[in-house]
């Protein structure tokens, strides 16, 4: 009997998980926003600013990418659109970080960098939704802090 | 059936609260309240504080004999040392470093080693990139009485290195280096082409 309640609960969150996932692309599809869940943190706005720039790109769920850069004190945007992709490290290997590039529409490189660092969905540490690009991944390079920003 | 419909109701009732709310998404900012968030993630984070290990620190860190040793000395110094991998710790500080041909390069100024591997001989050896760190690290060991005593081709570094020992500190002797191989091919000094400055205290027995 108690293998039936299990498998009536199992079959009760897989309906649950299949629901939430209609109505989040039901909504992404009426808000134009994307819904993050588990293992798609990296989807989404992101932004950092800086003395002299602010950047911001957004990862959107069919693959596509759009990208913002404001150089003060010049008033002029630079927006570029594109795909991107997300390389996980060569067989699986934890040495390398998975990296995100990115490309515009004629298929020219802007972004080649390694996720150093993205805030898990169920954070507790984190205050604020973070992503670390690098250039490189080894530890001691320079890294690039993004902030989810609200869209 | 009233039973089973009011469940039903109840979990989509749960369904509408919880659908559509995600936790990454509570966590998104104003792109106009960026500048202070930065500002308290600086404030709340600070960084590190020092470039190097001290003269004492060397002393202290040279009478262990096995990684878990050394892994538990720089615990206490994580806020300025960040552990990269087994064997290497780096410190949090970085500078502009200029390499053989002028090119400047932005890394750690110091690093603290130690052998890892199975049937390597033990070494831990502290690596200065600066040498205006180095002469003020060299200045902490002559404060502490360590003088010349010798020299000599001292093959891990692969360089003339420099022996110094204090009545202070008996048994304890200080190699310092000034090489382009302070740890063969391992970590950042796999193709290094800037000079290091090798500190490594050795204990007698």
């Amino acid at each position: 009997m108690r293998v039936v309640y299990l498998f009536l609960f199992g079959a009760i969150v897989a309906v649950f998980l299949f629901l939430r996932k209609c109505a989040d692309r039901k909504v992404e599809k009426i808000t134009g926003k994307e819904i993050v869940r588990e293992d798609e943190e990296y989807l989404g706005s992101w932004a950092s600013k800086t003395k002299n720039s602010y950047i911001a790109f957004r990862l959107r769920r069919d693959g596509t990418f759009h990208y913002s850069l404001a150089e003060y004190p010049v008033n002029d945007t630079t927006k570029i659109s594109g795909k991107y992709e997300l390389l996980n490290s060569p067989g699986g290997n934890l040495n390398y970080f998975p990296r995100l590039c990115t490309f515009n529409e004629s298929g020219d490189t802007l972004f080649n960098y390694y996720i150093r660092y993205i805030t898990p969905y169920n954070s507790t540490v984190d205050k604020y939704s973070k992503m670390v690009l690098s250039p490189n991944s080894v530890f001691d390079t320079i890294e690039y802090v993004f902030y989810r920003i609200k869209q | 059936m009233r039973i089973i419909f009011n469940w039903c109701s109840l979990f989509f009732l749960v369904l509408v609260i919880t659908g559509c709310s995600s936790n990454s998404n509570k966590k998104a900012v104003d792109p106009a309240d960026l500048d202070s968030i930065l500002a308290e993630e600086a404030k709340n984070a600070p960084g590190p504080v020092r470039n190097n290990l001290s003269a004492d620190e060397l002393i202290k860190v040279s009478n262990c004999n096995n990684a878990a040793c050394v892994q538990l000395f720089m615990k206490d110094l994580a806020t300025d040392f960040v552990h990269a991998k087994k064997g290497e710790f780096a410190s949090l500080t970085r500078s502009a470093i200029k390499d053989t041909a002028g090119q400047e390069m932005i890394m750690p100024v110091s690093t603290l080693y130690f052998s890892k591997d199975p049937g390597a001989d033990w070494r831990i050896a502290h690596t200065v990139h600066k040498s205006e760190i180095s002469n003020q690290l060299l200045n902490e060991f002559t404060a502490k009485g360590f003088s010349l005593q010798d020299s000599g081709y001292y093959s891990p570094a692969k360089a003339l290195a420099y022996h110094y020992t204090s009545v202070q500190y008996p048994g304890k002797v200080l190699y310092f280096s000034t090489t382009y191989k302070p740890w063969g091919s391992k970590g950042i000094y796999l193709s290094a082409n800037w000079v290091s400055f090798v500190f490594e205290v050795l204990s007698a027995q």
